[in-house]
């Protein structure tokens, strides 16, 4: 019984998936009928038409005393209506502090650490977050190259 | 006098109606007659038996980045001799602009806006018609689904 139960029950998703939707027929000289046409969010090969792409440098780089430095990122993204990209920028162990080889440390604080698109469709939008180290932590440093790791979080928002 | 006439008239109207019209009697034996059989354009209720059906899609799917999408609807026709189906595909309101639930709007146009049958006589018929949409237009727009409706219409014409 379960049997046939599934095997009418597969006819009927097959006839469901075969026969196409005719919503009107015109019979009548003059007569008119209206269909609608209609975009899927998906492309024909399925994948989903919405996205974004947050460009990250590789590398940026701090001039010995620069107190304020500026660096860039930017946003592509082709999302729904109402909807941006928001980017935040932290330090990956929030330490703030960069180090070098010998493990001496330089202490930094970032500014501008959000950044949201402006719409849901933009092209390489650029966002500028800041890396500040302070006078007295270049003054008080051994003259090497410090680093550290930065995370950036993408995320979609309404806006 | 009067009376006479009209008694005539009156028994060559019955004659009339009654006598089957009978174009040619065959006395002879081997004589032959001729006689004509010739069909009707209507059928033994009184419709007329020409006419035609354009079967209509209900919804046309574009799918995302799609710049140029077939559709089909067919036709079915049975008509006087050098006649057929043209049927029209078009925008009613002329914008051609497909919009989402927000407002956003989508630019399209139409490819074989229309197709005449190959002749009076055609069965299920297919024809294509094309939504074009640019890359531009897709780039610029904010993922969401848009639609618009089309007005099919139908009518008989000299082929």
């Amino acid at each position: 019984m379960k049997k046939l139960l599934a095997m009418a029950l597969a006819v009927v998703m097959m006839l469901a998936v075969c026969v196409p939707a005719f919503a009107a027929d015109i019979t009548t000289d003059g007569g008119t009928g209206t269909a609608i046409i209609k975009t899927s969010t998906q492309t024909a090969g399925g994948e989903d038409g919405a996205g974004f792409t947050v460009t990250i440098p590789a590398e940026n780089t701090i001039y010995w005393d620069a107190q304020s430095t500026s660096l860039t990122y930017t946003v592509t993204s082709q999302l729904g209506p109402n909807t941006g990209v928001q980017v935040t920028v932290d330090d990956t162990d929030k330490a703030y502090v960069m180090t070098d080889e010998n493990d001496y440390t330089l202490a930094y604080t970032l500014a501008d650490t959000t950044g949201i698109t402006t719409s849901p469709v933009v092209n390489a939008q650029a966002f500028a977050y800041t890396v500040n180290v302070a006078e007295a932590a270049w003054n008080a440093a051994v003259v090497s190259e410090y680093a550290d790791e930065l995370t950036f979080t993408a995320e979609l928002v309404a806006i | 006098m009067k009376k006479i006439l009209a008694v005539a008239l009156a028994l060559v109207m019955m004659l009339a109606v009654s006598v089957p019209a009978f174009a040619v009697d065959i006395a002879a034996d081997g004589g032959t007659g001729e006689s004509v059989v010739r069909t009707s354009t209507q059928n033994e209720d009184g419709e007329e038996a020409a006419g035609f059906t354009v079967s209509i899609p209900a919804e046309n799917i574009v799918p995302w980045d799609a710049t140029s999408t077939d559709f089909q609807y067919t036709v079915t026709s049975q008509l006087a001799p050098n006649k057929a189906v043209r049927v029209d595909v078009d925008d009613p309101t002329g914008d051609l602009l497909m919009t989402d639930t927000n407002g956003l709007t989508l630019a399209y146009w139409i490819q074989n806006s229309f197709a005449v049958m190959d002749g009076p006589v055609v069965d299920a018929q297919a024809c294509t018609f094309t939504v074009c949409v640019d890359t531009e237009a897709w780039d610029a727009a904010p993922v969401s689904a848009y639609s618009d409706t089309l007005t099919f219409t139908a009518s008989i014409v000299d082929v």
